[in-house]
């Protein structure tokens, strides 16, 4: 094994031009992919952080009718046990109270969705990242209102000023009242600046004359939680819809099951494409040294020692090739760390629940892939210039080279 | 254990289709006798180089039988075969067929460390090979640092390093000067007469021929008598 290894250094070594053009094609395939990977899984984690942070959380609770009829028709009530999502697999948990309402200024009038929120328990959704201009809400009784920046604008309105609310009440009956700008808001998703108005819980309870709550927000520690989480809620709560993110945003849902996928097909075409040229340029390498090889077997070298000498010469590349690439990844994704600038295409990604910035994310599970796939794959392409030298004639090898 | 190193019977090398056979050898019968310096000489195309790869085990005969140190080539696996160059045979080529990665004492240790001695051993034995072939200075020399005569010699210290029952020698002389054929034929000499190795060596050259001490003449594939 010590002479098998031996040769093969040293015979790495000795073309090391040739080698060094391999190599530098497996880690500009390795970098590549990697970069590629880790936005592709930026994006994955855009799509499950703008999906759960949109009041929705990994799990939801709601009256079934809700799906159909939001609003005040059909709430949770409030006295429901909630001493069943006391549970170590719950992070947090979160009431709101939303409905569809009417937002007036002086000037201008627009569709929106209120939401009771109770602000000390907003530690999850994309409320705790609001930039607020003016005062955040302090407590669930808060009469006051947030809204967004671009809705503030195309109200032409602002901090301070009065605005209109009109909402269905439970009984369909027309509320209206009136709520002073606290804070206006900027998010990194301008949708989120154009749907919601933020109000406290309590009070919009009290506006509506309801007491309990359109939906919970069950926050867990990751995702692969959800499924047990989910089946227990539903079997504790029989009366009530418990829904995962996924069930309630299928598209982003979808797009997070593709993403995930898509990053292995890259793995694949990118790899399997290099594969071609790997064993081209092994075979071609080998058939330079195929007399060499011819004497190696005269002199007594069996034939799984050759075969070996050539694997062991091609891991050898695919693993220093698998390292820098790797490497050459990682800064090149540390270097874009602050992520790619979208702002210029805002109105289409935030369109797909993305921010306006790509950040690439690393995923511990690409690397090993990928690291065990190169290695799979340097295993395959040094098999065919290893099956042609033990194929040819001892003595066709010796004529040729 | 009998007195020939190399014996074949009745040894037939065909190659071509069977529609135009073309014959390497013919019903060829030869012994060697342990510690011979044999030569096998005739012209180009007799059929010299095909009957030392017969008889080295690089090439299966097509009829007859051919007995190495008592072992019977004709029914052994591949693997087998490269078992009996390993351990019975050493071969010495016109290329010389040194490994261009390894040093002159590497590339004799070579052969050792693949029958498993232990470092030290084939050390030491590698370095006595080469002092004996005159190669004191050149332990650590790459083949390309070399001149065509210490290559060659280099190569014979490397087959005759693990006692071979026999060395086998394919046109030694071809790449070689008068004057560095000569020293190469004292050095096959010296392994024959001080190491006790049978050779037997393809050669068309009168100087070859000149060392040794007998020949076997091969004219259109058949021993001429």
């Amino acid at each position: 094994m010590r002479l098998v290894f031996q040769l093969a250094i040293r015979n790495i070594w000795r073309q090391r031009r040739r080698n060094g053009l391999v190599l530098f094609a497996i880690v500009f395939s390795i970098g590549g992919v990697f970069v590629m990977n880790s936005l592709a899984r930026g994006m994955e984690h855009d799509f499950l952080r703008f999906s759960i942070e949109n009041l929705r959380g990994h799990v939801k609770i709601l009256d079934a009718k809700q799906l159909d009829e939001p609003g005040f028709r059909h709430l949770i009530p409030h006295d429901t046990n909630w001493s069943v999502l006391a549970r170590p697999d719950i992070e947090a948990w979160t009431p709101r109270l939303r409905s569809p309402a009417v937002i007036m200024s002086e000037r201008e009038t627009r569709g929106v969705e209120i939401v009771g929120i109770d602000p000390t328990r907003e530690k999850h959704s994309f409320i705790k990242d609001l930039n607020i201009d003016g005062q955040a809400l302090t407590d669930a009784s808060d009469q006051h209102l947030l809204i967004g920046r671009s809705l503030a604008e195309e109200l032409k309105t602002g901090l301070g000023r009065r605005l209109v609310v009109l909402i269905n009440g439970p009984d369909d009956n027309a509320i209206e009242t009136g709520f002073r700008i606290l804070g206006v808001f900027e998010s990194t998703n301008r949708n989120y600046e154009d749907a919601y108005v933020l109000t406290g819980l309590s009070s919009l309870q009290t506006l509506a004359g309801v007491d309990g709550f359109t939906g919970v927000s069950v926050y867990l520690h990751g995702l692969s939680q959800i499924p047990e989480v989910q089946e227990s809620l539903a079997m504790e709560l029989p009366n009530l819809l418990v829904a995962s993110w996924a069930d309630l945003d299928p598209f982003t849902g979808e797009m997070h099951r593709f993403i995930g996928f898509t990053v292995y097909i890259l793995i694949v075409v990118f790899l399997g494409t290099l594969v071609f040229g790997l064993i081209n340029a092994l075979v071609t390498a080998v058939l330079v040294r195929i007399k060499e090889f011819g004497m190696l077997r005269v002199v007594g070298m069996k034939s799984h020692l050759i075969v070996l000498q050539v694997v062991i010469e091609c891991v050898i590349i695919m693993l220093l090739a698998l390292v820098i690439g790797l490497v050459t990844g990682l800064l090149i994704v540390l270097w874009l760390g602050d992520g790619i600038d979208l702002t210029a295409f805002a109105a289409g990604v935030e369109a797909f629940n993305m921010g306006t910035r790509m950040v690439p994310h690393l995923v511990v599970e690409d690397f090993v892939i990928l690291g065990i796939a190169s290695v799979i794959l340097g295993l395959i392409a040094s098999y065919f210039p290893a099956r042609r030298i033990i194929k040819t004639p001892i003595l066709q090898s010796l004529r040729e080279g | 254990m009998s007195e020939f190193a190399v014996q074949t019977h009745d040894v037939t090398r065909i190659y071509g289709s069977e529609v135009v056979p073309v014959y390497a050898l013919r019903g060829v019968s030869l012994t060697v006798d342990v510690g011979e310096f044999v030569s096998i000489v005739g012209p180009s195309g007799s059929g010299k180089s095909t009957l030392l790869h017969v008889i080295g085990g690089l090439e299966r005969p097509t009829e007859g039988e051919v007995t190495v140190s008592d072992t019977i080539l004709g029914s052994l696996s591949d693997s087998e075969l490269t078992d009996v160059r390993l351990y019975k045979m050493g071969f010495v080529f016109q290329a010389y067929n040194l490994i261009p990665v390894l040093s002159a004492v590497e590339n004799v240790e070579f052969i050792l460390q693949l029958q498993g001695v232990n470092r030290k051993e084939r050390r030491e034995r590698a370095k006595e090979a080469l002092r004996a072939f005159g190669l004191d200075d050149l332990f650590d020399r790459r083949p390309g640092e070399m001149s065509g005569g210490q290559q060659q010699r280099v190569a014979i210290a490397r087959a005759v390093v693990s006692n071979p029952a026999v060395l086998l020698a394919d046109e030694p002389s071809a790449n070689l000067d008068s004057e560095t054929t000569k020293e190469f034929c004292e050095y096959l000499q010296h392994a024959n007469e001080d190491h006790g190795v049978t050779i037997l060596t393809a050669t068309h050259d009168p100087l070859v021929m000149g060392y040794t001490e007998r020949h076997i003449r091969l004219v259109d594939g058949q021993i001429a008598e």
